[in-house]
């Protein structure tokens, strides 16, 4: 039922208002425990939010000053989460994707040693492999990224005194050593060769949001 | 007194249902939110009673408390909630036509795509945390340092005329890292003006070591610079790198 914010009124019979205001604490009831602990919890928790549901918004809604606002709105032809500092300050995108909007997402992660195995947790990384035993490691991605238009960073590390020079796999193809599924990498010494004792090393792919 | 939500009933005395009915109101008021002189951290929104006009309906905060299960927002809605994760709350959302929800908290910290940024740090060849200018909402110049979880930045050898001449840094973090799995990135620019060493390239990168602990670690990050030659000919030693290092950037993350 309907919340009737109009009752009691001063002619009503007390049989009309009776039901008038049981309907009204139902519905109160009913429609604050949508997204929150409801009013007739025991458990301690009543009033707190159980989680919240944003209904998508037409146009962006007002903030005044010491305010900050979370709404959503359309993305693409998906809700997503906006905010609105104070003052009307310029609303900005916090979510896209099922991921923090931070305009580049990170895409593949990962520690290996020398071998190529993965060390701790990886982000998007299936394997690593090591075509010729030395310091040339190919990374496999779980998921194919959509195309091979990404950002990456590497870095490794041996015992030697002399620098190990982390790169993209030298070539004049990009599509030899970097794909959407894989990328090539050569960790060499200052003279030039390959370096077949890293200790460790990082990779990091970022793509544009 | 705990809400009734099933007064008042037509068998009532009106003295019984005044009683439920004031005790519904006053359950009302209290689960909705105190007023700041009560305590206002009690209850998510301001209070029904807030001198305000203008806040009253609105959020103070939002207290997600943890989900069984994950709630499917239906078209056009998005779902905000928090779910155990490792024994830990975590907040997600779901949009309208997702499967499951995305995880956007990890451990106290925002995830992104899945990746942590656990520590950051900018800095320069005489280990100074270097500091942006911006302008508080006064108007006033305020300095912001440059770094995240980095409590210090220390020459691992002593300082020559203010410079580390092996750029051996270690990076320490405020909070250690939940794993020393973690993963790093360090890069550096150099300055070429330097012209007994224009020949050379300056390399930055983690200690040389074969033994991961000696360079990475839970509570800090070993750096290390060499020089290096463009063509690929040896250089004879490799260091020191003789103040050539204008910057350092170090960042580290761990996936959720």
């Amino acid at each position: 039922m309907v919340f009737n914010p109009d009752i009691p009124q001063p002619r009503d019979d007390l049989s009309v208002s009776q039901s008038d205001l049981l309907a009204n604490f139902q519905g109160l009831n009913t429609q604050f425990s949508i997204n929150h602990v409801a009013f007739d919890d025991t458990g301690g928790d009543s009033g707190k939010h159980k989680f919240v549901t944003f209904v998508q918004q037409a146009a962006v809604p007002e903030t005044k000053a010491d305010e900050y606002l979370i709404f959503s709105q359309d993305q693409a032809g998906t809700p997503e989460l906006y905010a609105r500092p104070e003052s009307n300050g310029t609303a900005y995108q916090i979510t896209k994707s099922g991921s923090i909007y931070t305009g580049l997402l990170p895409v593949v992660a990962v520690n290996f040693d020398v071998t190529g195995a993965i060390q701790g947790t990886a982000l998007n990384v299936a394997s690593i492999s090591r075509p010729g035993g030395t310091g040339r490691y190919v990374v496999t991605f779980t998921n194919a990224l959509p195309d091979a238009n990404y950002f990456w960073s590497v870095s490794g590390f041996d015992n030697s005194s002399n620098p190990v020079v982390s790169q993209v796999t030298n070539d004049s193809t990009y599509s030899s050593v970097v794909t959407s599924s894989t990328i090539s990498l050569d960790f060499k010494n200052q003279n030039n060769t390959l370096a077949t004792a890293l200790t460790r090393a990082c990779l990091i792919c970022w793509r544009i949001q | 007194m705990v809400f009734k939500s099933n007064i008042p009933q037509s068998s009532d005395f009106i003295s019984q249902s005044q009683k439920d009915m004031i005790g519904n109101f006053e359950t009302i008021d209290s689960s909705w939110g105190k007023q700041g002189s009560s305590n206002e951290n009690i209850g998510d929104h301001v209070s029904l009673k807030d001198d305000k006009l203008d806040n009253q309906g609105m959020h103070k905060k939002l207290t997600l408390v943890e989900q069984g299960s994950e709630p499917a927002p239906s078209t056009n809605e998005i779902t905000l909630f928090s779910q155990d994760t490792s024994g830990k709350p975590e907040i997600y959302y779901r949009r309208d036509g997702d499967a499951s929800g995305y995880q956007l908290t990890s451990s106290g910290k925002v995830s992104v795509g899945g990746l942590v940024l656990q520590a950051f740090v900018v800095f320069d060849f005489q280990g100074n945390i270097l500091e942006r200018e911006e302008l508080d909402e006064d108007g006033n110049t305020i300095k912001v340092p440059m770094k995240l979880n980095v409590a210090s930045v220390t020459a691992n050898q002593p300082l020559v005329n203010g410079g580390n001449l092996y750029g051996d840094w270690n990076i320490n973090f405020t909070n250690a890292l939940p794993t020393d799995n973690f993963i790093w990135d360090y890069r550096a620019f150099s300055d070429s003006s330097y012209s007994n060493l224009t020949t050379k390239v300056v390399q930055a990168q983690p200690y040389s070591s074969a033994t991961y602990s000696d360079t990475v670690s839970t509570t800090r990050f070993r750096a290390f610079s060499t020089n290096i030659s463009p063509d690929g000919t040896t250089v004879t030693p490799a260091g020191p790198v003789i103040g050539r290092l204008e910057r350092m950037v170090f960042h580290a993350y761990t996936v959720a």
